[in-house]
């Protein structure tokens, strides 16, 4: 058994990981990787329906600070992604995953940033809304960006490719 | 807060309670998702949390963490009608789940048609299986909380016992509850001489427990209870105990008998107080809050000296540790029954543990695909030069191999 003492972060993400097995929102699983380490995630995000992920399954993984809930996880996709607001190398550049303090972009209002209140459960939901209606201001994949405003047809076309690819087809 | 783990949330209620698992959440602070421990109330907003959950809130950011109002810890406020409730609410869940759990299988049972003759008897048994879990669960020892979630999970089984059969196993599970208690003894109040009870388990039948968590309980018979002066002390002692009394009396030994559970439990609350008071022989300075930009690394380490707290780490760490104190001593200050401050400085230390965990033992495991592929692409150069060094070291070998295994032939 674990004692409790300094570890209100481990103790939170056992309780956060209980109640996300039971009552996961639609299009959603969470789990930490390894019952050895609850501070390194993995989602399972299902491509929203009426969006061209349609039918897609994509993989992330969340890393969270040992200070979590204070500050937020980090959260990476490890399937090819294509989207305005998901970094080449996967990273996702959304609100809510940024830490109260800094604000890099100087443009979110600070009542959409992380707060220890939120949950995993609100960033996956925040993330699959994310993927359906991306946020163009904030361009973490410049031609992602540029392509979905100016040549949705072709954006629509890669993001086809992506959907295959996570499928493994 | 320092008990043993034991993950509970509000789905342990079932789907038909929804407005249990409603007040359960209610009770819940929106920060650790843990039941309130030293409610605090904002003045302004009218949020609560924990003391030290919205004070480490409160360092990162001034604002309110439920609706980002400005916060400042000047205004926070108790609310002890909340710590209040949700001390009743622990103490009654458990009780209440397990007989949740108890009224569902005995409807199913019944559902099944394997119902026995006598029905109407599972009725008076659950209850007294009920109050008696009463008994326990108002106990404040923090170690009984682990044993109470196996026993009720005995609990659900015990219907389908005889009366005896369940007075057999409260017994036993008294003896087992005793030896928690027994570091308690020396703050317990003295034994009263009729409170007296048995040292040797075979006699138990006589020895009365507290009356309220067994009212099933027959009392024993008045003659084991009958007292008798000592010839030698003139003290009024139990005639079963007079014996023991003698020899003890005679060779000049103290005559106290050892201390009923009964009266142990009941002191509990009063007790838990009696203790911290006993521990809290080291007092440490109050802290306050440090400007730590203005702080060179020697004078921040003087003035962790000054508050007894560790001064080992350069000055990020000191500073992180010095915030961390200040939140846990005046969350501590808040609470109606403080702890010690050496329990403080285990708690401090634990906090620190927790936080630098990730550097070595962790970090191996989180390699994914990704960063594989990233560090494969980063060092594909030393790869190269490695995969063309272990070629020639093959080569030669190869070479040689061949000679032993054809000259034999």
């Amino acid at each position: 058994m674990y004692k409790s003492g300094g570890s209100t972060a481990l103790k939170r993400l056992m309780t956060e990981y209980r109640e996300l097995s039971l009552h996961s929102p639609e299009g959603i699983t969470a789990g930490p990787i390894s019952e050895d380490n609850f501070f390194e995630w993995e989602a399972v995000i299902n491509g929203p329906p009426e969006t061209p992920f349609e039918g897609g399954v994509f993989t992330a993984n969340l890393s969270f600070p040992r200070d979590y809930p204070l500050n937020p996880p980090t959260m990476k996709f490890t399937c090819p992604m294509f989207h305005p607001n998901v970094y080449a190398n996967g990273v996702v550049c959304i609100s809510i995953l940024h830490p109260p303090g800094d604000d890099p972009n100087h443009y979110e209002s600070s009542s959409e940033r992380w707060s220890p209140v939120q949950s995993i459960e609100k960033i996956l939901l925040s993330v699959l809304s994310m993927i359906a209606d991306p946020n163009d201001e904030s361009g973490a994949n410049v031609d992602a960006s540029k392509m979905w405003r100016d040549n949705r047809d072709q954006y629509n076309e890669i993001v086809h490719d992506i959907v295959r690819k996570s499928l493994g087809l | 807060m320092d008990s043993l783990f034991e993950l509970d949330d509000p789905s342990d209620w079932p789907d038909t309670l929804p407005h249990m698992r409603e007040l359960d959440q209610l009770l819940r602070c929106p920060v650790c998702k843990e039941y309130f421990a030293t409610a605090m109330v904002t003045s302004n907003c009218g949020h609560t949390f924990c003391s030290l959950c919205v004070r480490r809130c409160l360092t990162q950011e001034t604002k309110c963490p439920s609706c980002r109002a400005p916060l400042t810890e000047s205004e926070l406020n108790p609310n002890r009608l909340i710590d209040s409730a949700v001390h009743t609410f622990k103490s009654g869940r458990l009780q209440l789940l397990a007989e949740l759990k108890t009224a569902a299988q005995a409807s199913l049972s019944a559902a099944h048609g394997e119902s026995r003759k006598s029905n109407s008897e599972s009725g008076p048994k659950r209850r007294r299986i009920g109050t008696r879990s009463t008994g326990i669960t108002g106990n404040s020892d923090p170690n009984l909380k682990d044993k109470m979630s196996t026993r009720n999970a005995e609990t659900v089984s015990m219907v389908d016992l005889t009366t005896s059969d369940v007075e057999q196993m409260i017994t036993s599970d008294m003896d087992m509850t005793n030896s928690d208690d027994d570091r308690d003894v020396r703050l317990a109040p003295p034994a009263g001489k009729r409170d007296s009870r048995r040292a040797s388990n075979s006699d138990d039948s006589d020895f009365m427990p507290d009356e309220t968590s067994q009212p099933t309980r027959t009392r024993p018979a008045a003659g084991s209870q009958a007292s008798v002066p000592c010839p030698n002390c003139q003290e009024l002692v139990r005639q079963a105990r007079i014996n023991w009394h003698l020899d003890r009396c005679l060779a000049g030994k103290s005559t106290k008998e050892p201390t009923p559970v009964s009266m142990r439990k009941q002191a509990g609350p009063a007790l838990v107080l009696q203790q911290a008071s006993m521990t809290a022989k080291c007092v440490l300075p109050r802290p306050t809050k440090l400007a730590y930009s203005l702080l060179s690394e020697h004078k921040l380490r003087r003035t962790l000296k000054d508050l007894g707290i560790p001064t080992k780490g350069d000055k990020q760490q000191m500073q992180a540790r010095h915030v961390e104190w200040v939140n846990l001593y005046m969350a501590n200050a808040d609470a109606s029954v403080p702890v010690s401050h050496r329990l403080l400085l285990r708690r401090l230390a634990a906090w620190e543990e927790a936080l630098a965990r990730p550097a070595d033992s962790s970090k191996p495991a989180l390699e994914t695909e990704g960063d594989v592929a990233e560090h494969a692409a980063k060092y594909a150069d030393s790869f190269a030069s490695l995969v063309a060094q272990a070629r020639a070291v093959r080569a030669k070998p190869a070479k040689v191999a061949p000679d032993p295994l054809t000259l034999p032939l």
